[in-house]
């Protein structure tokens, strides 16, 4: 969407943002795993006004059979915007951008994840967006990651993704709306931080190969940090496991049907 | 023995103090964790190991599975693995399963037919895994747990040794679990 031209200054004269950040600063991200009961795997991600929720079944027997690959598992994904995420009512329904964004993200989860281990297996990822604010490739990312390592699904390391962008001239991180739709470039990308490997990259707009290596730079210490917001969500998912409310009010709601 | 948890993607190990297991993984030199859980350095057999807090339900020889049955032929039947028991999560793996009549009771078994029916829930024992799953229902504890009248469909009741439909009166023979019709699914 970048490319429309708008007469607000998105950055101002002390490089500070619209929305109040410095140009290398990410908008507040907060994850938790594990909302979902009756998924095997979950996430929920708030990252600046994106809200994303992820859950992850699996490996379970892959539905249709010719989809099967007898050597290894296969994730399929799919991403999902629901039609109150955006401001004008989104047609439900995959689309040319939906089924897009689920084959990368299906792409980047299977070269982390272990497949060898399943054959014929299929491991199902679903994103839903409730509410989108750019970027939510990335969060769903993030999160789908999460829920994988939720699940208990044997993979390399968890992905974390991030946006970079240009506005105003100026490489700018993790885009917000205003950023994504008036700027010059939107470059996501999810990378592995201990290796520095690659998963997801794409580009929209343009920059130059100086401006390309400066928004690389910014993806990778961002990563990192998104990198330790994955894992201390897995941290507390684990350390408060014994407190969980869902399974009392089941059990009382069993209770009352039989009575 | 030490206890700790980690993550995907933490170092666990040495590569040259350790070996992978379960759980971990060997990448550049390093044994590194692959599953979200309880980390365990094994110091007499050298293996570096992570328990999954959200373990997959992998069937082993030994499990009870329940299942329906989707075909009877002359020497077995064929069903598919809806569950394992006391397991709350799905099953990974292959669901499709087969019983021999050989390992279908403890009695001589002439007839399939006459101890399954298509349709009918059970509780078998897996005794096979690999290269197909092959289940038992020999014990008093296996056998069928949920099954309907042929002609009507009305679920059947526990007559003596055979199974009894209520409302056409009907008696049908079948391998019953000792705890016909206790199972809530």
């Amino acid at each position: 969407m970048s490319g429309m031209t708008t007469d607000i200054d998105l950055i101002d004269d002390n490089g500070i943002r619209i929305d109040g950040r410095k140009v290398d600063e990410l908008r507040p991200l907060k994850i938790e795993a594990g909302v979902l009961k009756r998924a095997d795997g979950s996430a929920y991600v708030e990252w600046g006004k994106n809200k994303v929720l992820a859950a992850v079944y699996g490996p379970r027997e892959c539905h249709p059979r010719h989809m099967q690959n007898p050597a290894k598992a296969i994730v399929q994904c799919k991403y999902n915007m629901l039609s109150f995420s955006v401001s004008d009512r989104k047609r439900p329904g995959p689309d040319r951008r939906s089924i897009e964004i689920s084959k990368i993200i299906s792409e980047a989860l299977e070269y982390v994840v272990f497949t060898e281990n399943y054959p014929r297996a299929s491991i199902d990822v679903y994103i839903e967006v409730l509410q989108a604010n750019a970027g939510t490739r990335c969060a769903g990312l993030t999160a789908a990651s999460v829920a994988l390592a939720d699940a208990g699904i044997p993979m390399k390391d968890l992905v974390p993704a991030v946006a970079i962008g240009k506005a105003d001239g100026q490489i700018v991180l993790d885009l917000n709306k205003e950023e994504d739709n008036y700027g010059n470039a939107d470059l996501p990308i999810a990378m592995i931080p201990r290796t520095g490997e690659v998963l997801l990259m794409q580009m929209d707009g343009h920059m130059t190969m100086e401006e390309f290596d400066q928004a690389l730079e910014y993806g990778k210490k961002a990563c990192q940090m998104v990198y330790d917001v994955q894992k201390d969500a897995l941290r507390r998912r684990y350390t408060v496991q014994g407190g969980n409310g869902d399974v009392d009010d089941e059990q009382s709601q069993n209770n009352n049907s039989e009575a | 023995m030490t206890k700790k948890t980690v993550f995907p993607g933490d170092e666990v190990a040495v590569a040259e103090e350790y070996m992978p297991a379960e759980g971990t993984y060997e990448y550049d030199g390093k044994i590194l964790a692959s599953l979200a859980g309880d980390l365990d350095l094994d110091q007499e057999e050298k293996v570096a190991k992570v328990t999954p807090k959200n373990p997959l339900v992998v069937l082993r020889n030994g499990d009870s599975v329940f299942c329906r049955i989707t075909d009877v032929r002359a020497s077995m039947a064929i069903c598919e693995i809806f569950a394992a028991e006391g397991k709350d999560r799905d099953i990974t793996g292959d669901t499709s399963a087969t019983i021999h009549i050989s390992k279908l009771s403890s009695d001589y078994v002439q007839d399939v037919g006459r101890e399954f029916r298509p349709g009918d829930l059970i509780r078998a024992k897996v005794i096979q895994t690999k290269p197909s799953v092959q289940l038992s229902t020999q014990e008093p504890h296996f056998g069928v747990v949920k099954a309907s009248c042929r002609k009507c469909r009305a679920p059947l009741s526990v007559h003596g040794k055979a199974l009894k439909c209520e409302p056409c009166e009907r008696v049908e023979n079948r391998k019953v679990a000792d705890d016909y019709g206790d199972i809530n699914f």
